[in-house]
C-alpha cells in the first residue's frame, strides 16, 4: 500500500482527478438562464408584489376590518374605512409603504375575506422612492402599476 | 536593401498585430472557458459570442481616472509598467513559427532574428520584467505593494533558477542554443524532446505557470496583505499594461514551451512516413494548435486548484525542483555518455 | 541601530475574504501574526431591541434574518422557545416537516460555507456548484412557502399550511440526487495535496481551549468534542433518527472542513428517514388568535448550522415580550479566532475565518 501511495503521490494522481472532474463540467450542459430573453416562472405560493381583489359582482373584497394593519410587523398598511350606500364598510383609502415591506405574508394570512392576495411579479424597481408609497387605485388586479414604477 | 529593411518592417509589425490578436483571442477564451467549467455560459452578449468583451472592457480601462498616490515617485510610477511589459513583447522577434516560404523570389522566414543564443537571450531578457514589479510595488509609497512586490520578485527569482536548469538536457540533443536549430534537432532525429525527456518538460511548465503569477503560484495578487499586491495603487492604462503583460507573458511561454519540447512546426511523429499525409497541414498552423493546447491547460489549471501559501511556494521550487532537475541533468549525461 | 517593530495591519471592513462587514486589526512580526483583535458592530440593526415592539407572531419573520444564509433554523428555534414558554404542542407531521426543511437549511448554508472556503484558498469553480445544488434546495423552499431566502416557513403552533403535492416527490429526487455531487467535491480537494497543505496543521484549536471559551457547532467538533444539541437535549422529534455526530482529531482547518462534509452526508439521511416515515394528521395546534405566553423566562436552544443558537425570552404575561436575548453561535465561536491565528502567516488568517464559517448578520444582530 504505501509503495501504491507513493505512485500516486509522483504522478500527480490526486491533481489529475480534480483536473478531470472539472473537465467533465465542461461538457455538461450550462444552467445559465439569460434573463431578460428567459425567464423563469416562479412557482404558485411565490410571494410576490401584493394586490387587492375584487367579488364577482365588482364590490371590494375587502370590509375595512383592519386585521392586516394590526399584523404587520412593520406598519406598512394604513386603511380608512367608510360605510358604503349598502351599509357595509369598504376601504376608502388603502396605502401600502412597499418601501420596507419583507414581503413576510402576515397581512395575508391575516385577511378573513381572501381580499389581499400574493401575486407572481417580482420586477418592482423603481428610480423613485416616492412611487413606492402605492394607493388603492394602483393594487387592484388590473392596474398599471408595474410600468408606473419602471417608468424613468 | 529590400531584405534589410522592408521584410523586417513587415515582420515587425505581423509579429505586433500576431501578439495583440492572440491576447485579445485568449482572454475570451480563457472567460468562456471558465464559465463553462462553472457551469454557466461566459461573456456572450458584447459581439458575436461575446467577442468584443475586451475591447468594451480595454475602452472602460482607458477612460477611467489616473490616480497617483500621494508622494509616490511619479517617474518609477509611470514607468514600471513599461518595464514590464516591452521585454516581454521584444522577445517574440526570436520565436520561430514556422521554416519559411518563398515570395516573390524573396525568402521570408518566420522569424524576425536567429542568433545562436536565442534560448539564453529570450530566458534572461523576458526576466527583466521583474524589475518592472519591484519598482511598480516601490513607487506606490503604500506598505502593502511594496510587500506584495518583493514577495512576487523573490518567488520569480526563484523560479527562473529551476527554469534554466530544467532546459539544459535539451543542449545534449540539439547541440546549438538557436531556437530554430533545437526545431530542426527534434526533426533529425525523429522524435520531440518531451518524449526523451519528461521530467525536464515537466519542471519548465511548473516553473513557467510561477513565473507568470498564475494559480496555484498566485499569491502574491490574490488575498496577501489585502486586495492586490504590487498593481494595487495602479488604474486604467497602467494596470491594464501589468494585466496583458502578464498575457503576453503566458503567451510567450507556452510557445517556448512548444518550441523546445513539442516539436515547433513539426507534425507529430516526424519520422513515421507513415503519417506524411499530415505534412497536408502546414508548419505554422500546427505551432498554433500545440500553443492552444498550452494555453488551454494554462486556465484548466488555473479553474482547477488552489493555491500555495508563499512559504510553501518557495519551498515547492528550491527544495522540489531545482534538485529534481539537477538530478535529470547529471542521469542525462549519464546516459548520453554511455550511448556515444 | 537596526530596530524591530511591529506592523499593524487592518483588515478592513471592505475585503473580499472577509464574510460580511468584518475587520480584524492584526499585529504582525514580519509575517506572522503577535496578535490580533476582531472589531465587530458594522451590521447592528438592533434586533433585540425590536422583538420588545412586536408581538410573538410579528418577530418570527425577524429572526430569518439574524443567520441570512440558513434562515429557516433560526425560526425553529424562535418558535420552540415560544411553544416551550407556552407550553404547546405541536402535532406529528408538522414536528416531521420542520425537521425535513431545517436539515434542508443545514445542507444549504453549509454548501455556502463550502463556496466561499474554497474560494478564498483559490478554487474558482466550486462556489458555482455550490449555489447550484442550492437552487435545487431553495426551488424546495419556495414550493413549500414562497420565499426563497427568508421563508418565514413556521408559525407558532405548527405551520400556516400543509405542504404541496410534489413536495415528497421533489425532496426524495434531491436526497437521491445530493450524494454524486458531494463525491465530486471530495474529488476536487479532499485528497488535494495544495488543499492538504493548506488546511492541515493550520489554524489550531485544542479540545481544552474550545470548551474553556464555549465553543459550539462544527468548530468545537473539529476538536475531537462530541457535543452537538440534537444529542444532548433532544428537541422536536430527532430523538427518533438515526444519524452520526462527525467528529475530528487535531482542530485544525482540514478537520472542521471534514466535519461539515460529513454533516451534509447525514441531513441526507435524516431527511431520507423523515420523508419515509412522514405521518399524516394536523398541521398546526390550537393556538389562541391573540398569544398571550404567561409570564416568566424561558432559554430554548437548538443546533444550527453554525452551533448552538439560543433564545431568551421574558416574558410579562403580555402580547409583547419584556426581553428577548439572542445567543448567536458565531459570535461565541469568533472569540476563538485569536488562539487559532496566534504563530500563523497572514495567508492563513483568511483560511482560519472561512473554517469559522462566520455570518456578520449573526454577530452583530
Amino acid at each position: 500500500m504505501k509503495v501504491l501511495d507513493k505512485l500516486k503521490k509522483i504522478l500527480l494522481i490526486d491533481l489529475i482527478i480534480g483536473l478531470a472532474v472539472t473537465f467533465k463540467y465542461l461538457l455538461k450542459p450550462k444552467v445559465t438562464v439569460e434573463y431578460p430573453e428567459e425567464k423563469i416562472e416562479p412557482q404558485p405560493r411565490f410571494r410576490g408584489m401584493i394586490r387587492l381583489f375584487k367579488d364577482e359582482n365588482g364590490r371590494d373584497l375587502c370590509v375595512a376590518c383592519m386585521q392586516c394593519v394590526k399584523a404587520c410587523p412593520d406598519f406598512l398598511i394604513s386603511i380608512e374605512g367608510e360605510r358604503g350606500p349598502d351599509k357595509k364598510l369598504y376601504p376608502k383609502t388603502f396605502t401600502w409603504n412597499m418601501s420596507r415591506c419583507m414581503f413576510c405574508g402576515l397581512c395575508v394570512e391575516a385577511c378573513p375575506t381572501n381580499a389581499i392576495r400574493f401575486t407572481k411579479d417580482y420586477e418592482l424597481a423603481t428610480y423613485d422612492k416616492k412611487k413606492l408609497f402605492i394607493q388603492k387605485e394602483d393594487l387592484y388586479a388590473d392596474s398599471n402599476i408595474l410600468e408606473k414604477l419602471a417608468e424613468f | 536593401m529590400v531584405e534589410v529593411l522592408i521584410v523586417p518592417l513587415i515582420k515587425i509589425i505581423i509579429i505586433l498585430a500576431f501578439i495583440i490578436a492572440v491576447v485579445i483571442l485568449y482572454i475570451w477564451f480563457e472567460r468562456r472557458v471558465w464559465g463553462f467549467i462553472q457551469t454557466r455560459l461566459g461573456p456572450n452578449r458584447v459581439g458575436p459570442f461575446g467577442l468584443l468583451q475586451l475591447i468594451a472592457d480595454t475602452v472602460k480601462l482607458l477612460i477611467k481616472e489616473d490616480i497617483i498616490p500621494y508622494r509616490a515617485d511619479r517617474f518609477v510610477f509611470n514607468i514600471a509598467p513599461i518595464i514590464v511589459i516591452v521585454p516581454v513583447i521584444v522577445v517574440f522577434g526570436l520565436i520561430p513559427f514556422g521554416e519559411g516560404i518563398k515570395i516573390f523570389g524573396i525568402d521570408f522566414k518566420f522569424y524576425l532574428a536567429n542568433t545562436n543564443v536565442a534560448l539564453i537571450f529570450v530566458v534572461a531578457f523576458s526576466s527583466l520584467a521583474v524589475f518592472g514589479i519591484i519598482l511598480g510595488g516601490w513607487a506606490s509609497n503604500s506598505k502593502y505593494p511594496l510587500l506584495g512586490s518583493l514577495r512576487s520578485a523573490s518567488q520569480m527569482i526563484s523560479y527562473e533558477v529551476a527554469l534554466g536548469l530544467s532546459i539544459v538536457p535539451i543542449l545534449f540533443f540539439s547541440k546549438s542554443l538557436s531556437l530554430v536549430d533545437i526545431v530542426n534537432s527534434q526533426k533529425e532525429m525523429g522524435v520531440w524532446f518531451v518524449f526523451l525527456q519528461p521530467i525536464a518538460f515537466f519542471v519548465f511548465f511548473i516553473a513557467g505557470v510561477a513565473e507568470t503569477n498564475r494559480t496555484p503560484f498566485d499569491l502574491p495578487e490574490a488575498e496577501s496583505e489585502l486586495v492586490g499586491g504590487f498593481h494595487t495603487e495602479y488604474s486604467g492604462i497602467k494596470f491594464a499594461f501589468f494585466f496583458l503583460a502578464e498575457y503576453v507573458h503566458i503567451f510567450l511561454v507556452s510557445a517556448l514551451v512548444t518550441i523546445l519540447f513539442f516539436g515547433g512546426w513539426l507534425r507529430p511523429f516526424p519520422s513515421i512516413k507513415f503519417l506524411s499525409f499530415l505534412d497536408l497541414i502546414p508548419g505554422p498552423l500546427w505551432f498554433l494548435l500545440k500553443l492552444c493546447f498550452f494555453l488551454f491547460l494554462f486556465t484548466w489549471i488555473r479553474g482547477t486548484f488552489p493555491r500555495y501559501r508563499y512559504d510553501q511556494l518557495l519551498e515547492l521550487s528550491w527544495k522540489g525542483l531545482i534538485p529534481l532537475s539537477l538530478a535529470n541533468l547529471i542521469v542525462t549525461s549519464f546516459i548520453v555518455l554511455l550511448v556515444r | 541601530m537596526v530596530q524591530v517593530r511591529e506592523i499593524v495591519v487592518n483588515m478592513g471592513p471592505q475585503h473580499p475574504s472577509t464574510h460580511g462587514v468584518f475587520r480584524i486589526k492584526l499585529w504582525l512580526d514580519g509575517e506572522v501574526v503577535v496578535k490580533s483583535e476582531p472589531i465587530i458592530g458594522y451590521l447592528h440593526r438592533g434586533v433585540e431591541k425590536l422583538a420588545e415592539h412586536r408581538t410573538y407572531a410579528q418577530f418570527t419573520p425577524i429572526t430569518d434574518r439574524l443567520d441570512y444564509l440558513a434562515a429557516i433554523s433560526n425560526e425553529l428555534g424562535w418558535v420552540e422557545a415560544v411553544e416551550k414558554l407556552m407550553g404547546i404542542e405541536v402535532p406529528q407531521r408538522a414536528e416531521y416537516i420542520r425537521v425535513i426543511l431545517t436539515e434542508l437549511t443545514r445542507i444549504a448554508s453549509h454548501l455556502v460555507w463550502l463556496g466561499t472556503h474554497a474560494l478564498d484558498i483559490g478554487v474558482m469553480t466550486l462556489v458555482l456548484y455550490c449555489f447550484r445544488e442550492r437552487e435545487h434546495i431553495l426551488d424546495i423552499f419556495e414550493m413549500v412557502t414562497g420565499g426563497r431566502l427568508t421563508c418565514h416557513a413556521f408559525r407558532i403552533g405548527g405551520l400556516p399550511q400543509d405542504v404541496p403535492e410534489g413536495f415528497v416527490d421533489k425532496v426524495k429526487e434531491f436526497v437521491e440526487v445530493f450524494p454524486k455531487y458531494l463525491s465530486d467535491y471530495h474529488k476536487l480537494l479532499t485528497n488535494n495535496r495544495i488543499w492538504l497543505k493548506r488546511t492541515k496543521n493550520v489554524g489550531i484549536i485544542t479540545a481544552k481551549d474550545a470548551i474553556d471559551l464555549g465553543l459550539s457547532g462544527p468548530s468545537i467538533r473539529g476538536s475531537g468534542v462530541k457535543w452537538d444539541v440534537r444529542k444532548s437535549n433532544p428537541y422536536s422529534v430527532y430523538s427518533k433518527f438515526d444519524f452520526i455526530v462527525p467528529t475530528g482529531e487535531v482542530g485544525d482547518v482540514y478537520d472542521r472542513y471534514m466535519v461539515r462534509m460529513e454533516e451534509m452526508r447525514q441531513s441526507c439521511r435524516i431527511i431520507e428517514q423523515a420523508i419515509k416515515s412522514l405521518p399524516s394528521g394536523e398541521i398546526c395546534a390550537k393556538v389562541p388568535k391573540v398569544i398571550k405566553p404567561p409570564a416568566g423566562e424561558v432559554y430554548h436552544s437548538i443546533e444550527a448550522p453554525k452551533g448552538e443558537l439560543g433564545y431568551y425570552i421574558v416574558s410579562d404575561g403580555s402580547t409583547i415580550p419584556y426581553r428577548v436575548r439572542i445567543r448567536p453561535p458565531s459570535f461565541v465561536n469568533l472569540q476563538g479566532i485569536s488562539k487559532m491565528i496566534e504563530g500563523q502567516l497572514v495567508a492563513d488568517v483568511v483560511a482560519v475565518i472561512g473554517s469559522l464559517d462566520i455570518v456578520l448578520g449573526e454577530i452583530d444582530r
